[in-house]
C-alpha cells in the first residue's frame, strides 16, 4: 500500500512541469555555483602564493633580525568553494611586528570591492535560497491541492491509513526532489576532481557532511510545506503562507537576530580598542624615554667628578653594557605593549563572542540560519575563523620573534639606522653602517596554517545539525498531526 | 475605459487576502528597516565620534610635534548608508595619516565584526530588492491568464473594450494598487529620522526620494515582467513557476555570476603585488639615501644650533626628493591598478545590468553614496588632507617626514626645562567633501533610465502579445 | 401576442445572423461547417448538440473571440469580425459557469461590468440593486462577496450583468447546466421576460426539456453542421428528445 502511494507520488511529480523546471534550474545553478567557486578559489590561491613568495623575497633583503617586520597570509581553504562564509569579509593577512598585535586586515571585499556589491555565489547559497524554494514548490499543494482537485476524497474511499498516506506523500516528494539534486551535485564533485582542487581526505569528509546537512535542510522545507498544506484548505493560501515564512526564515530572522544582538550586547569598535592601545603604548614609550633620560643624567652625575679622559674611558668601557641595557629596556616596553594589546584584543574577543553567541542563539529560530551556521562550521569559514587564524598567527609571531632574538644574538646583522653625532670638535657627522649583509632566512620558522580537525569541526557543527534534525522532526510531526485531523471534504 | 479597468484592478487587489498579508509584511519590514537603519547610523556616529575624540586625546601630553604618530582620519558615517548599505560595510573606514606614507583604508565594519557579515544588514535596498519584487510577482503572475482561467476574461471581452485599454489599465491599476498603499509605511519611515533625532539635509531628502523612486521603478519592472509572463503562458501555475525561476536568476544569480566571471576575466594586479613592489622600491631608495647621508659633511663651525639646522635641511632635501620619487612611483602603480579596476568594474557591472535588480542596486548605491566610488573618494580626500597635514607638520617640526629622533644629549642642558604640551586641536581638521548631490543624481540617471527602459520593454512585450491574445 | 411577434419577425431584420459560418482551427479541426441561422428580436433560439458539436464556437464567433474561416457572424447586420467593439456593445454574454470577481460583492461586479459595457455616463449604483432584485437576488446578498454565492446565485448575477448592459442580443452558453430545478425554472422565467422586452436570445444547451419550453426556434448541431432547425410551431406535438437522439445516432 505504502509503496503504491510513494510510486504514484513520484510519478506524479516527475511528470509535472515543476520537476522539469527544478531539474533544469538545479543543474544550471549547482554547476554554476561550483564552477564560479573553483574559478574564484584558483584566483585566490594564485594571489596567496604570489603574496607569500613576494614576502619571502622581501624578507631576504632585510639586514637585521632586530627590526624584523613581515606579513603573514591566510591560506585560502578549498572549502570556500562550497561555503564562502566570512572568508571574504575577514582580512587576508596580518602585519607582523614585534610589538604589534596580530590583526587580520585587507579583506578580499575591501581590496576588490567590485565583488562586494553583489557578494558571491556558492553551493551553500544555492541550497539555502534556491533549493529551499523549490522544496516548498514541491509540497505546498500536496494535501490541499488534492482536495481541490477532488482526488483526496477518492483516495480515501479506499482503505488507506492517513498516516501512511502522508508519509508516502513525504517520501515521494523527497525522492522527487533528491533526483534533481543528487545528479548535479555529483557532477559538481566531478568538476572539483577535474580541476584538481587540492582536497584532502578531511576535506572530503567535511564536504560529505556539508552535503548531508544540505539535504537535511531541504528535507525540512519539504516537511514544512507538507505541514502547511495539511493545515490550510486552499493551495493558494498555503503558498502565500509558505512564501512569507520563507522570506522570514531565510532573509529576515537572521538579520533581525544579529541586529537585536548588536543592540543587546554592544561591543566597542576596533578603532576604540586601537586608540586605547595607542594611548597605552605612547605612555609606555614616554616612560621609557624619561627613564633613558634619567639614566643618562645619572651616568653623567656619576662621572661628574672625573676628568675628560676618564669620562671617555668610562664611556668606552660601559658603552656595550649601556647599549644592551637600553636595548633591554626597549624590549621590555615592547613586550609590555604587546601583552597589553593582546589583552585588549582578548577582551574585545570575549565581548564579541558574547554578542555573537547571543546573535546566533536568536537567529537559530530560523532553520536557515541553523543550516548556515552548521555548514560554515563544517567548512571552517565560520566567524571563528578570524579568531583561529589570528591565534595561529599570534603563536607564529611568538615563535618567529623568539627565533629572531636568538638569531640576532648569534649573528647580529647590519643596523639600518643612521647615527648622527654632534661633537663640539668635529661638528656634525653622520655614519651609516656599510654592513649590508642580508639576513639568512633559511632556518626561519614558516607559518603553517592548520585546518580545524575533523572532530573539532563535527563538534562545532553538531548543535546546528541536531537542531535541523529537530526542526525536520517537528515539521513532520506537525504535518502528521494536522493531516490526521484534516477535513477530507 | 482605462479608468474603469484601473479602478476594478485597484479594488480587486486591495480587497484580496494576498494584499492584506503582503501589505502587513511589507509595512513591518519597511518600518523595521528604517528604524534599524537609523539606530545603526546613530551607533556608527557614536563610534565615529568616540574614535575621533580618542584620536586627539592620545596626542595630549605630547611635548613635541614630531612625536605625533598614527594620526588617523575617519570616513564619517552618513544616514543614507544605513538605509542603502552598498559597499559601505566592506570598505575600510580609517586611514592612518603620516607624511609621505602610502595611504590605505583599513578597518571595514564587516571585517571587524564578521558576525554582521554572516547575515548582512536588513536595509531598505534589501526590502525593495527581495521582498517587493517577490510581491510584484505574487500580485501579477496571474493577472491575465488567471482571469482567463477564472472565466472573467471572456465576460470582460464580451463588452466593447479594446485590448490595448485593458492591458494598459491592468498594468496601471496593479501598479497603483500596490504602490499607493506602500507609500504609507515609506512615508512613515521617512518621518523616522527627524523624529529619532537624525536630521537629513535637503540633498539627502532628494536622494532618499530618488532611492525610493528607483525602488518603485524596480517594482514596476517586475510587475510588467509578471504581466508579460502571464500573457505569454497559458496557465497561471506555470507562469508562477517561470516567474519564480526568473526571479531567482535576476535577483540572486545573474548579478553575482556576472560580476565574478567578468571581473575574473579582467586581470588586475593584486594588492600584495603592488605592496611588494612599492616597498622594494622604497627600500632601494632608502639604501641610496643612506649612502648620501653617510657622505654628509657639514660645513663645520661650532654653533650647535646652526649645525643641526644645516643637517636638518640636508635631510629634508633628501627626504623630499625621496618622497617625490616614491609618490610618483606609487601613484603610477596605483593608477595602473585603478585603471584596470575601472575596466573590470565596467565589464562586471555592464554585464550585471541585464538584471533589473542589479541596475537598481547600482542606482541606489550611487544615490546613497555607497558605491565603489566612495572608497576612491575617501582615499582621494585623504590624499589631499595628507598634503595639508604634511605642510602643517613641516611647519611645526621642521622635519619633512616622520622620523623618530631619539636625542641623546649631554643632559645637563635640557634639565629642568618644563616644555609645554602640544595642542592637538591645532592639527587641521579632516573635512570629508562628498560628491555633490547634483553629481550623485547625475551618476544614477543612467541606471534609473535603464530601469525605466526595463519597465517599458517588458510592458511593450506584454502589450503586443496581448493584442493577439486568445481571450477564450 | 404570438402572432404579433411572428408578424414582426418578417418585418424586421434578424438581430443575430450566421451566414455560411465556417471555422477551421489551426490544427485542422473543422469545428463549424457552413452554419446558417437567424435570431430575430423578441425570439429565443436554442442550439442543441453534443459536447464539442460547435455550439460554443458559434458563440465565440458572434463575440469575435475568434475569426471565422469563412462566412460571417452578424450582429444587427454587422459582421462581428469587421467591428468587434461595435458588436460587443450589442450583445450580452452569460457563460456556463458565470465566473466573476470573487473578492467583489455582487454590486461591485455589476458596477464594473456595467461601466465596461459603455454605460459609465448617467449610470447610478442604485440601478445595480434594482437589477439584482429583478433577477431574484435579495438585498441581503447584494454586498456579500461573490465567493460566498452558490452556483444559482452566480448565474443570476451573470444574467443581471446581461440585463444591466441593456444589449439587444443575449448569448447564453449552457446557462442552466448544474442548476437545481427551482433555480433553473427561475432562470428560464427571467429569460422569458427578457425576450418579452424584445431582445434576441441565442442559447446553447443540453437541456431538451427547457429548450422546448422557452425556445421559439430549435436547432440541432452535429459535428459543426446544423442538421435540424424547426420552430416551436413545427415541433408541436412531436417528441423532441426522440428527434434529438435520432439525429445523434445518425438515424435521421
Amino acid at each position: 500500500m505504502f509503496g503504491t502511494l510513494v510510486r504514484k507520488e513520484l510519478k506524479n511529480i516527475i511528470a509535472g512541469p515543476k520537476f522539469a523546471a527544478t531539474f533544469l534550474a538545479c543543474s544550471v545553478l549547482i554547476l554554476l555555483g561550483v564552477c564560479v567557486g573553483i574559478v574564484d578559489f584558483k584566483a585566490d590561491m594564485k594571489q596567496y602564493e604570489t603574496a607569500v613568495q613576494l614576502e619571502q623575497e622581501q624578507l631576504q633583503e632585510q639586514h637585521s633580525w632586530s627590526y624584523l617586520a613581515t606579513r603573514v597570509f591566510r591560506k585560502p581553504d578549498p572549502m570556500q568553494i562550497f561555503v564562502g562564509g566570512v572568508s571574504r569579509d575577514i582580512g587576508r593577512f596580518s602585519v607582523l611586528e614585534e610589538s604589534e598585535a596580530i590583526r587580520l586586515t585587507g579583506s578580499a571585499y575591501s581590496n576588490d570591492t567590485v565583488f562586494a556589491v553583489f557578494r558571491f555565489i556558492d553551493l551553500h547559497f544555492i541550497f539555502m535560497v534556491v533549493m529551499s524554494l523549490f522544496a516548498i514548490l514541491f509540497t505546498y499543494d500536496s494535501i490541499n491541492g488534492e482536495r481541490e482537485s477532488g482526488t483526496l476524497k477518492l483516495v480515501f474511499t479506499n482503505p488507506v491509513k492517513r498516516f501512511s498516506y502522508i508519509l508516502a506523500k513525504f517520501a515521494g516528494s523527497w525522492l522527487g526532489l533528491a533526483i534533481p539534486l543528487v545528479i548535479p551535485v555529483l557532477t559538481g564533485l566531478l568538476l572539483v576532481l577535474l580541476f584538481r582542487v587540492p582536497l584532502t581526505a578531511d576535506h572530503w569528509g567535511r564536504l560529505l557532511l556539508f552535503l548531508l546537512v544540505s539535504f537535511l535542510y531541504c528535507t525540512f522545507f519539504l516537511a514544512f510545506g507538507l505541514m502547511v498544506s495539511a493545515m490550510t484548505r486552499r493551495s493558494s493560501v498555503s503558498f502565500l503562507v509558505l512564501l512569507v515564512s520563507w522570506v522570514a526564515m531565510i532573509l529576515i530572522v537572521p538579520k533581525a537576530a544579529v541586529m537585536a544582538a548588536g543592540k543587546l550586547a554592544p561591543v566597542p569598535s576596533v578603532a576604540q580598542i586601537e586608540s586605547r592601545i595607542d594611548r597605552f603604548s605612547s605612555s609606555e614609550w614616554e616612560k621609557y624615554i624619561k627613564g633613558m633620560e634619567e639614566t643618562s643624567i645619572r651616568r653623567e652625575r656619576e662621572m661628574s667628578g672625573m676628568t675628560e679622559e676618564e669620562r671617555k674611558a668610562q664611556r668606552e668601557i660601559n658603552e656595550w653594557n649601556w647599549l644592551e641595557e637600553s636595548e633591554k629596556a626597549r624590549k621590555a616596553v615592547e613586550t609590555e605593549i604587546w601583552n597589553n594589546s593582546k589583552r585588549m584584543y582578548e577582551e574585545l574577543g570575549n565581548l564579541r563572542g558574547r554578542q555573537e553567541r547571543l546573535a546566533f542563539v536568536l537567529s537559530r529560530v530560523s532553520p536557515a540560519s541553523a543550516y548556515k551556521l552548521a555548514s560554515m562550521n563544517l567548512a571552517g569559514t565560520d566567524t571563528g575563523l578570524k579568531e583561529r587564524c589570528e591565534g595561529q598567527m599570534a603563536r607564529y609571531h611568538d615563535s618567529l620573534y623568539e627565533f629572531a632574538t636568538k638569531m640576532e644574538k648569534e649573528s647580529p646583522g647590519g643596523n639600518p639606522g643612521i647615527m648622527v653625532t654632534i661633537d663640539s670638535e668635529k661638528g656634525l657627522t653622520t655614519s651609516a653602517p656599510r654592513d649590508t649583509k642580508t639576513i639568512d632566512t633559511s632556518g626561519m620558522p614558516r607559518f603553517a596554517e592548520g585546518y580545524p580537525s575533523m572532530s573539532q569541526v563535527i563538534r562545532n557543527a553538531l548543535t546546528d545539525a541536531v537542531l535541523l534534525v529537530i526542526y525536520v522532526a517537528l515539521a513532520l510531526l506537525g504535518a502528521v498531526a494536522a493531516f490526521s485531523a484534516y477535513d477530507l471534504r | 475605459m482605462i479608468g474603469i479597468v484601473v479602478k476594478k484592478e485597484l479594488f480587486e487587489t486591495v480587497g484580496s487576502k494576498k494584499f492584506h498579508i503582503s501589505f502587513a509584511v511589507c509595512s513591518v519590514l519597511i518600518l523595521l528597516a528604517f528604524y534599524a537603519g537609523i539606530r545603526n547610523h546613530q551607533n556608527n556616529v557614536e563610534r565615529y565620534e568616540a574614535s575621533k575624540a580618542d584620536n586627539l586625546r592620545k596626542l595630549e601630553g605630547l611635548k613635541e610635534w614630531h612625536e605625533v604618530e598614527n594620526y588617523r582620519i575617519f570616513l564619517p558615517p552618513r544616514p543614507l548608508e544605513s538605509l542603502v548599505g552598498g559597499v559601505s560595510n566592506d570598505i575600510g573606514r580609517t586611514i592612518v595619516i603620516q607624511r609621505g606614507n602610502e595611504l590605505e583604508a583599513e578597518g571595514s565594519r564587516f571585517g571587524d565584526d564578521p558576525v554582521f557579515a554572516v547575515f548582512g544588514f536588513l536595509d531598505l535596498e534589501f526590502i525593495f530588492q527581495i521582498v517587493l519584487t517577490l510581491f510584484a510577482i505574487l500580485f501579477a503572475y496571474d493577472s491575465v491568464n488567471g482571469e482567463k482561467e477564472r472565466g472573467t476574461l471572456r465576460l470582460t471581452f464580451s463588452n466593447p473594450i479594446p485590448k490595448s485599454s485593458y492591458i494598459l489599465g491592468k498594468w496601471t491599476g496593479s501598479f497603483v494598487a500596490v504602490c499607493l498603499p506602500l507609500m504609507i509605511p515609506l512615508l512613515t519611515g521617512c518621518l523616522m529620522p527627524p523624529v529619532l533625532g537624525v536630521g537629513l539635509s535637503g540633498g539627502e531628502w532628494l536622494r532618499l526620494g530618488l532611492v525610493i523612486l528607483s525602488g518603485l521603478l524596480l517594482f514596476g519592472a517586475f510587475l510588467a515582467m509578471s504581466i508579460m509572463v502571464s500573457v505569454f503562458t497559458k496557465r497561471s501555475s506555470s507562469s508562477f513557476l517561470v516567474l519564480l525561476v526568473i526571479w531567482i536568476f535576476v535577483i540572486l544569480i545573474i548579478p553575482r555570476t556576472a560580476v565574478v566571471l567578468a571581473a575574473r576575466a579582467v586581470e588586475t594586479p593584486s594588492v600584495d603585488e603592488l605592496a611588494a613592489k612599492k616597498s622594494s622600491f622604497a627600500r632601494q631608495l632608502m639604501m641610496e639615501d643612506r649612502e648620501k647621508v653617510d657622505g654628509y659633511r657639514g660645513s663645520g663651525g661650532s654653533d650647535m644650533e646652526a649645525m643641526m639646522r644645516e643637517f636638518q635641511e640636508f635631510m629634508n632635501g633628501i627626504q623630499e626628493e625621496r618622497r617625490k620619487k616614491t609618490d610618483e612611483y606609487n601613484a603610477r602603480l596605483n593608477e595602473e591598478r585603478r585603471n584596470k579596476q575601472i575596466v573590470q568594474e565596467k565589464t562586471a557591472f555592464g554585464l550585471a545590468r541585464i538584471s533589473p535588480s542589479a541596475t537598481f542596486t547600482l542606482a541606489a548605491a550611487s544615490l546613497a553614496r555607497t558605491s565603489l566610488d566612495q572608497k576612491e573618494r575617501f582615499l582621494g580626500e585623504a590624499g589631499r588632507y595628507q598634503e595639508t597635514y604634511g605642510r602643517f607638520m613641516l611647519d611645526k617640526t621642521g622635519i619633512a617626514s616622520g622620523l623618530r629622533v631619539i636625542r641623546i644629549s649631554d643632559g645637563d642642558r635640557e634639565e629642568g626645562e618644563a616644555k609645554a604640551s602640544i595642542d592637538p586641536g591645532e592639527i587641521p581638521v579632516f573635512d570629508f567633501h562628498e560628491v555633490s548631490t547634483a553629481e550623485c543624481v547625475k551618476g544614477s540617471i543612467p541606471d534609473m533610465g535603464l530601469l525605466l527602459i526595463f519597465n517599458l520593454a517588458f510592458f511593450a512585450l506584454a502589450y503586443f502579445r496581448f493584442l493577439r491574445y486568445d481571450v477564450r | 401576442m404570438e402572432s404579433d411577434k411572428n408578424n414582426g419577425m418578417s418585418r424586421t431584420a434578424p438581430m443575430l445572423e450566421a451566414v455560411n459560418l465556417t471555422k477551421r482551427y489551426d490544427d485542422g479541426v473543422l469545428a463549424l461547417d457552413d452554419l446558417n441561422l437567424s435570431v430575430f428580436p423578441g425570439r429565443a433560439y436554442a442550439m442543441l448538440g453534443a459536447n464539442g458539436a460547435g455550439k460554443t464556437t458559434t458563440i465565440n464567433l458572434f463575440l469575435n473571440f475568434i475569426d471565422p474561416t469563412e462566412g460571417e457572424a452578424r450582429v444587427a447586420g454587422v459582421a462581428s469580425h469587421r467591428d468587434p467593439l461595435l458588436i460587443r456593445e450589442k450583445v450580452s454574454y452569460v457563460s456556463e459557469n458565470v465566473m466573476l470577481y470573487m473578492n467583489f460583492s455582487a454590486v461591485q461586479n455589476l458596477d464594473f461590468f456595467a461601466r465596461l459595457s459603455g454605460r459609465s455616463k448617467g449610470f447610478r449604483r442604485d440601478e445595480c440593486r434594482d437589477v439584482l432584485r429583478r433577477v431574484g437576488l435579495e438585498d441581503d446578498c447584494h454586498d456579500r462577496k461573490l465567493k460566498t454565492f452558490s452556483k444559482g446565485m452566480r448565474q443570476k448575477c451573470g444574467i443581471a450583468i446581461a440585463v444591466i448592459k441593456g444589449a439587444p442580443a443575449i448569448l447564453l452558453d449552457e446557462p442552466t447546466s448544474g442548476l437545481d430545478p427551482k433555480a433553473a425554472f427561475e432562470f428560464m422565467n427571467l429569460l422569458d421576460s427578457l425576450r418579452a422586452e424584445g431582445r434576441a436570445i441565442l442559447m446553447s444547451t443540453h437541456d431538451i426539456f427547457r429548450a422546448r419550453e422557452i425556445a421559439d426556434d430549435i436547432g440541432i448541431v452535429k459535428e459543426g453542421r446544423l442538421v435540424m432547425q424547426r420552430s416551436r410551431e413545427e415541433l408541436e406535438g412531436e417528441d423532441l428528445e426522440k428527434i434529438y437522439l435520432d439525429y445523434m445516432s445518425g438515424l435521421s
